[in-house]
């Protein structure tokens, strides 16, 4: 499993170890959300995607959920105490990827059936993935 | 007869041809190509029907293992479900139609994983209901439900 991160993420630290085993139960977008029990893409009968949100593809429509979810955009993936963000990855307009940061200041993505890791943004950009298009916060909940 | 590879095999069986070289590799198209080149074999079993069927399946299923560790592979980091089910291994997969249900059944089984539009193709059938939607081990299960009511588990 680690082998294929290495494999679509040529720039990923060799380090890097998974921090969950392998799981279908869930993926980056739920993750990055703080869920873990459901697959979440828009347009494909066997996701999960919030009813009444747009079923495309597309930036805006993840924008809206995040925001749903009290994410608004903001400017940079600096650490910012009390706030919690996360990166949004596209390739072109089609987003691919969300992961989230620790209070680390690191980053956490579970990377689609395969594990969940800590890595830096630039880590998983590329190829699979495409570049960080946007970022978001909301406040920290209480532990 | 729709036209599925194995019922190809079935139908060249019953006007006495043999196989005698490889089984090709894709379906209706594959199984007239063996029929031309095989009909000269001998017939000298009254089992080889069943050896044949049982060769030609061998040959299906590991083509469908190949392309499915193939497909796992190559989506194995993607979240996206469009580009998951694109995958050309798992378009292929589709490809070769229904005689694949079984090799997908047991899979699913093992490893669940996004099975389920494929099976949709192949079977024409959605046992998934809306509130199932993202809950893989729940979509999962319907359609190995799905499976053993129609005798493939």
């Amino acid at each position: 499993m680690i082998a294929g991160l290495f494999r679509d993420f040529p720039q990923l630290s060799r380090s890097t170890k998974p921090a969950s085993p392998a799981t279908t139960t869930y993926n980056c977008i739920a993750w990055a959300l703080g869920i873990s029990d459901r697959w979440w893409w828009p347009q494909n009968p066997d996701a999960y995607w919030p009813l009444a949100y747009p079923e495309e593809v597309t930036i805006p429509a993840f924008q809206s959920v995040f925001a749903v979810c009290g994410f608004e955009p903001c400017e940079d993936g600096r650490l910012k105490n009390g706030y919690e963000k996360i990166a949004l990855y596209a390739k072109g307009v089609q987003p691919t990827h969300a992961a989230r940061q620790l209070r680390s200041g690191r980053w956490t993505s579970k990377c689609g059936r395969n594990v969940d890791i800590e890595h830096k943004l630039r880590e998983l950009e590329g190829e699979k993935y495409g570049q960080v298009v946007m970022y978001f916060c909301r406040p920290r909940p209480s532990p | 007869m729709n036209g599925t590879y194995l019922q190809a095999v079935l139908y060249t069986s019953t006007l006495g041809y043999y196989p005698c070289g490889d089984v090709a590799s894709n379906t209706l198209i594959a199984g007239t190509e063996m029929y031309g080149k095989t009909r000269d074999c001998p017939i000298e079993s009254a089992s080889w029907q069943t050896r044949y069927i049982d060769r030609a399946m061998l040959q299906l299923k590991r083509k469908f293992e190949h392309l499915a560790e193939e497909w796992k592979r190559e989506t194995i980091n993607l979240s996206s479900v469009q580009e998951i089910v694109l995958n050309p291994a798992y378009q292929r997969i589709i490809g070769m139609g229904p005689d694949v249900i079984p090799f997908i059944l047991p899979q699913l089984e093992r490893c669940p994983g996004f099975w389920f539009w494929a099976l949709r193709c192949l079977t024409g059938e959605n046992p998934v209901t809306q509130e199932m939607r993202g809950d893989v081990a729940a979509m999962t299960e319907a359609w190995l439900n799905w499976g053993r009511e129609h005798g493939y588990l």
